[in-house]
């Protein structure tokens, strides 16, 4: 407790060296120095912005049809190609680059929604079981079972048969018939928190158990809930791409990425390049969310903390 | 000798008994585990009490009782003799606060220290945040670390650090009474008789109470007024600590004594008598419980559980130190 003076330095300055360095520059180096996670980022960042500047990027309306100019070669080809349309046009003679560009809304507000939806349903069954434990673990435990025991898809099918194929149907269906990862982790993370002394020494000050659920405990199992959500967007996408090339999922004349694929299956073979851009446009999309979540989880999940 | 009825007891447990029912499996229903059972322990004020047992006595289910954290099932707390029963959570947290052992655990790894230290005004509305700043300052110093830790998280911290933050934190509504569950065992030998220190010059300064839990009983005698040793459940002997560790009424407590390693190589590992075997708490033994593993064992303790012995100021529960004293 002594203060030992050394010329010219404060003692402020001296314990700021000895400390060590603040979480946030260790953050800041750890996401610098991870590549696939920047990879990630950077891509979607850049479909996030295409789908946002839509209406400024697109050439053309998406659902403008063009009988005269239909099946028009994107410009690598060196017949049959349109200045106006560098990646052709489809069937009916839409723009397909204007198309591919709105397509990128649809993927993401699917994405993004069902991720929410599935996710509030499953961190408020998996901290509620993991916390309380005993019989609301139990319940929440059937619940889960019960959901898995369901086959997605087929139930998505009937529900789209039942109420009628729109967005917001696909949404309201994948969002809540995806939470049960969210839930299992949540759960798993939350069970361990809940019997560390921090929480014990919460309780012994008095806090309120909403109080120790939102502020001590939830803080610190937001990394993995970021994780799942991420693994759970780039499916949910999946499935509607899907769900959507099926014909069970959005319609006609929207522009989404697998509705695209289920509309360019007949020219597969003498225009392939109709399935392969959107194929390829929702593999970069999933592939860079991956990316993503798999960095996050390196970045913020510290070994050791 | 003094009379400890002289002395007004900061805390005051009754006969508390804490049984938890277990489950023994799929569809064979559940069995009653009695993890404290009439424990009457008082703790007067102003001194240090050092509570010994090994590893599932009960003692921390103790803790957790006192700390308002857990309901006892039978028996009842009084804080400065008024009893818990009619008080809230936040009624217990003001008079109590514990210091745990883990300064890894007990610290939340997203908060800053300040934000951890300050926590009990903001639960207790106590001020407002200019004022809380001012108190965190007042109590870091208080604690011995640099103001400037403030700022820090808990992982940029040592482990003492870690420790003086928890005190910090126990104390900054200057509670009567703090309850340390071995405080020191997770620190680095070196730094473990720092934080004893403090802990005795807060007392000292503050005028606190302790209960202090531990399996050391070198830190017990050293800090500890009187002592209480815990043996599956039940206090089996409790006095002054100079005349505990003098004279040691219970087998048990001399077992715990005979077992505590000397610097001295030429000496091998103590023999305690005690075997490895720990009575199963769901399922205790006949008799006096310890019976079992007790190496004075006669006929009677086999049937006739013991009834407190008091000589004086000193407690055991034995048949023997029936005969010894008289």
């Amino acid at each position: 407790m002594t203060m030992i003076s050394t010329p010219g330095k404060s003692f402020d300055e001296i314990a700021q060296e000895t400390l060590e360095p603040s979480p946030f520059s260790k953050l800041r180096k750890r996401i610098f120095g991870n590549y696939s996670f920047l990879a990630g980022l950077i891509i979607i960042m850049a479909i996030f912005a295409m789908a946002l500047l839509a209406p400024l990027i697109a050439p053309h309306n998406p659902y403008e049809t063009d009988l005269a100019s239909r099946l028009m070669n994107p410009f690598w080809h060196e017949v049959k190609t349109d200045e106006e349309h560098p990646l052709g046009t489809d069937k009916v003679g839409r723009d397909y680059l204007s198309r591919l560009v709105y397509g990128a809304q649809i993927s993401l507000l699917i994405g993004f929604s069902t991720m929410l939806i599935s996710g509030t349903i499953g961190t408020v069954l998996g901290v509620a079981a993991g916390y309380f434990g005993g019989r609301v673990d139990m319940v929440v435990n059937f619940i889960i079972n019960t959901r898995l025991a369901m086959p997605v898809f087929l139930v998505a099918m009937a529900a789209v048969v039942a109420f009628g194929a729109s967005l917001m149907v696909v949404i309201l269906v994948l969002g809540l018939f995806l939470w049960d990862r969210f839930a299992v982790v949540m759960r798993s993370i939350t069970m361990q928190a809940r019997d560390l002394d921090y929480v014990k020494a919460a309780r012994a000050m008095g806090c309120s158990t909403p109080y120790i659920i939102v502020r001590e405990i939830f803080p610190n199992v937001i990394g993995s809930l970021t994780v799942v959500a991420t693994v759970e967007m780039a499916n949910a996408i999946l499935l509607e791409a899907a769900l959507s090339f099926l014909g069970f999922g959005v319609q006609a004349p929207t522009p989404s990425w697998g509705l695209m694929l289920n509309e360019a299956r007949e020219y597969m073979f003498f225009s392939p390049w109709l399935l392969a851009l959107p194929g390829a446009c929702l593999f970069l999309l999933v592939l860079a969310i991956n990316l993503f979540g798999d960095g996050l989880r390196d970045v913020t999940l510290e070994k050791g903390r | 000798m003094k009379d400890k009825n002289l002395v007004d007891s900061a805390l005051e447990t009754k006969d508390v008994t804490c049984v938890f029912q277990v489950s023994q499996g799929f569809m064979k229903g559940k069995k009653p585990l009695a993890a404290v059972k009439g424990v009457s322990l008082k703790v007067p004020k102003g001194q240090v009490v050092g509570l010994v047992g090994e590893s599932g006595c009960g003692k921390s289910t103790l803790a957790s009782i006192l700390l308002g954290l857990q309901a006892p099932t039978k028996g009842d707390v009084l804080y400065s003799g008024e009893s818990a029963s009619g008080f809230n959570r936040k009624d217990v947290a003001r008079r109590i606060q514990p210091i745990f052992q883990d300064p890894y655990s007990s610290l939340n790894p997203t908060k800053t220290i300040r934000s951890i230290v300050s926590q009990p005004l903001r639960i207790h509305n106590v001020g407002d945040p200019s004022e809380w700043n001012a108190k965190v300052a007042e109590i870091l110093d208080l604690v011995g670390l640099p103001r400037r830790a403030a700022g820090s998280y808990p992982s940029q911290l040592s482990g003492g650090q870690r420790q003086r933050v928890a005190i910090a934190r126990a104390l900054i509504m200057r509670p009567e009474i703090v309850i340390c569950d071995e405080p020191t065992s997770a620190l680095d030998v070196s730094v473990q008789s720092q934080i004893l220190n403090l802990l005795q010059d807060l007392k000292e300064e503050l005028g606190l109470t302790y209960l202090l839990i531990s399996h050391n009983l070198a830190v017990v005698e050293h800090l500890a007024d009187r002592v209480a040793v815990m043996y599956l459940g039940r206090i089996v002997e409790e006095g002054p600590s100079e005349d505990v560790f003098a004279d040691p009424r219970h087998p048990y407590t001399r077992a715990l004594l005979e077992s505590v390693l000397t610097p001295d190589p030429t000496l091998s590992v103590p023999d305690t008598h005690l075997g490895a075997v720990f009575p199963n708490p769901i399922d205790p033994p006949s008799g006096c419980v310890f019976h079992p593993r007790c190496a004075d064992c006669i006929d009677k303790c086999k049937t006739i559980a013991p009834e407190p012995i008091q000589d004086g100021d000193h407690m055991a529960e034995c048949h023997l130190a029936d005969r010894s004293c008289q």
